[in-house]
């Protein structure tokens, strides 16, 4: 059996990859997909919790991680074509006006 | 028997199907066209499957000069994989499947939705206008189809009360098969898999007449026959699906009649195969009549039409466990508002069209 | 040892979608990334969770990505600078804590067995789906409704913002001209 250390580096690893991914790119789309990142080291965590604490409830709260990341990618999405349709760009560093 | 041979014995049984089934739809096709089809190779063109795996492997693949190398190589590959791997959970016969898991009718979508990357990954890195075009009407078609479909599975699996593909089928002997307590969402299973599958009333990816070919546009040699195989294997997994979930898997007819008794000595193998046949002829029947139809009213189709009618289905069901009705009553309500629904839709268009 | 390529492949893959200079690259090394994790959930015993990992990432959240990938020009948006300026700075702290959890959490991991007392459980419910839905209707029933509240939301401002874009595209061309 793995330790649930392991688990857990695993998702700490993957949770500063998906910070450093929204602090260092530029491109909207990758800070996007770097957020999902978090999201998954997340329910990495959750779900080996459950499995080693024997309760479901980590498995439960996972599921509502990934509606919300559902709803999140949908809203999001949406937003970004917005924006891309307005500025012509997805540039993070360029999204910098308060009000249109 | 081992696992292994197990797999062995699938695959292969797999790949003579898809073989043997483009040579029928071919010769189905001509049938009904009034030409003669492949018919030269073999005893009536029993050797065409062959013929034309000789021709498809020995093919130069050609890749386009801008293509995204790696993304163009693995996206054949993708599609294949992931088209054959949802054959583990297939209880193709009494006591005879790979595997059985509890997660099984999930496993088979979720394993659909990936190999669908592979038609994506294809249109994107051919870098060509065609398919790329083709992968996004793939990409808008598929996420609209998988709604409804999925939505007319839940009433099955409410009735059945698991997810696994064997317990599903051991259920219709109890309740007799789920085609006549769910015809609503029989038919729209059937009409999201022609959708999901890329068949001809619904092939927008494929639509020769403005999109050459679609996705596989830029592809020749064994990579466009790894793509086509991924597109009969899926076609396969449909049949497949909707004979599992519909259609008593590979329990004969009347189970529940002891008079039909005698029909046992046929193994439960035949019975599985002709029905999933039968669903394919279906499929073939359906190129050969119906033509394309527009891609908006392909999305009208299923947002308008079948999702609203799936959601009737999966209350109705939900309705019917909750008070056990009698099962003619609920049968009469489904089709009943089903049809309902058709009407006032039919009233909304009339009048959005009626000039005020 | 299943969970070491699993965690190998997750970590790479991960590492290709921040580093990844073509934003389509780093979209499918994304997929590598979830259907790596989907996979881990299986060695923790969660079937559905897993199934459901692979279907809404893999199958609608990426789809969606890609989707809105292909409506921007991307050539434009990969043509550009990569990474801020200060990207630098940010990397290296990224790298001194990932080293921080190789030096100081993994050695001190405490062997716990995995306790049968949830699959034993899970077993007696019929399986993991059956138990996660009794959780899921009884105790949670209240968040369950609130997730869907909040779903049925997210689409209707989905649709409004892709309903309307020419107002909004006028509004904003008058915009760019005073600025």
């Amino acid at each position: 059996m793995v330790p649930l250390s392991w688990y857990l580096s695993l998702s700490a690893v993957l949770f500063i990859i998906g910070i450093v991914g929204v602090l260092v790119r530029r491109n909207v789309i990758v800070v996007f997909m770097s957020v999902e990142l978090i999201m998954n080291s997340v329910n990495i965590n959750l779900i080996a919790f459950s499995h080693y604490l024997s309760s479901i409830t980590g498995q439960i709260f996972t599921i509502f991680v990934i509606t919300v990341a559902a709803a999140e990618a949908a809203l999001g999405l949406a937003l970004i074509v917005v924006v891309y349709q307005n500025k012509g760009s997805i540039n993070v560093d360029e999204m910098n006006v308060m009000r249109w | 028997m081992s696992l292994l041979m197990k797999v062995g014995v699938v695959v292969g049984i797999l790949m003579l199907a898809i073989a043997y089934i483009t040579l029928a739809e071919r010769r189905i096709l001509a049938f009904m066209q009034f030409r003669m089809g492949p018919n030269r190779v073999g005893w009536g063109g029993v050797l065409q499957p062959l013929a034309d795996a000789v021709k498809l492997l020995s093919k130069e693949c050609i890749m386009p000069e801008q293509a995204d190398k790696w993304m163009y190589r693995t996206a054949p590959v993708v599609s294949m994989a992931f088209a054959l791997v949802p054959f583990a959970v297939v209880p193709f016969a009494q006591a005879f499947y790979i595997t059985d898991i509890n997660i099984g009718l999930l496993f088979i979508m979720a394993m659909g939705s990936v190999g669908f990357l592979g038609t994506i990954m294809g249109g994107w890195s051919s870098r060509s206008k065609y398919s790329f075009l083709g992968s996004l009407r793939a990409l808008a078609l598929m996420i609209s189809f998988e709604v409804p479909m999925i939505m007319a599975m839940t009433g099955v699996i409410i009735f059945s009360r698991s997810l696994s593909m064997v317990k599903i089928v051991e259920a219709q002997a109890q309740y007799g098969w789920f085609v006549l307590l769910q015809p609503l969402a029989f038919v729209i299973y059937l009409l999201c898999g022609v959708a999901e599958t890329q068949r001809i009333p619904f092939d927008m990816l494929e639509d020769e007449g403005s999109l050459v070919c679609g996705f596989h546009t830029e592809y020749s040699g064994i990579r466009f026959g790894l793509f086509f195989m991924a597109e009969y294997a899926n076609m396969f997994m449909v049949a497949i699906v909707a004979t599992v979930l519909f259609l008593g898997g590979w329990q004969r007819p009347f189970v529940s009649w002891p008079f039909f008794n005698f029909l046992s000595v046929i193994p439960s193998i035949f019975w599985f195969s002709i029905k999933v046949l039968a669903l394919m002829f279906l499929y073939i029947w359906l190129r050969g009549t119906l033509p394309r139809v527009r891609y908006d009213q392909l999305i009208y189709l299923c947002w308008k039409i079948l999702l609203p009618l799936s959601l009737i289905n999966l209350m109705l069901t939900a309705l019917y466990m909750l008070w056990g009705m009698n099962a003619w009553t609920f049968l009469a309500l489904s089709i009943g508002s089903g049809l309902a629904w058709l009407w006032v839709y039919d009233k909304t268009q009339t009048l959005a069209r009626s000039p005020s | 040892m299943a969970f070491l390529i699993l965690a190998a492949i997750a970590v790479a893959s991960a590492v290709m979608v921040v580093s990844v200079k073509n934003v389509v690259h780093s979209a499918f090394s994304l997929v590598v990334t979830l259907f790596s994790v989907g996979c881990l959930f299986i060695l923790l015993r969660a079937e559905f969770l897993a199934a459901t990992q692979i279907l809404i990432y893999v199958g609608s959240i990426m789809i969606l990505i890609i989707f809105a990938l292909m409506l921007i020009d991307i050539k434009e948006a990969n043509r550009q600078r990569r990474f801020h300026h200060q990207s630098k700075f940010v990397i290296g702290i990224g790298i001194i804590l990932v080293i921080e959890i190789i030096l100081f959490i993994i050695p001190r991991s405490e062997f716990i067995e995995s306790p049968e007392k949830l699959i034993a459980r899970t077993a007696e419910a019929g399986g993991n789906i059956q138990i996660i839905g009794q959780s899921l209707f009884t105790d949670f029933i209240f968040a369950f409704e609130f997730a869907s509240i909040i779903i049925l939301v997210a689409i209707v401002a989905a649709i409004f913002l892709g309903k309307q874009p020419t107002s909004i595209i006028k509004k904003s061309s008058v915009i760019k001209d005073s600025s």
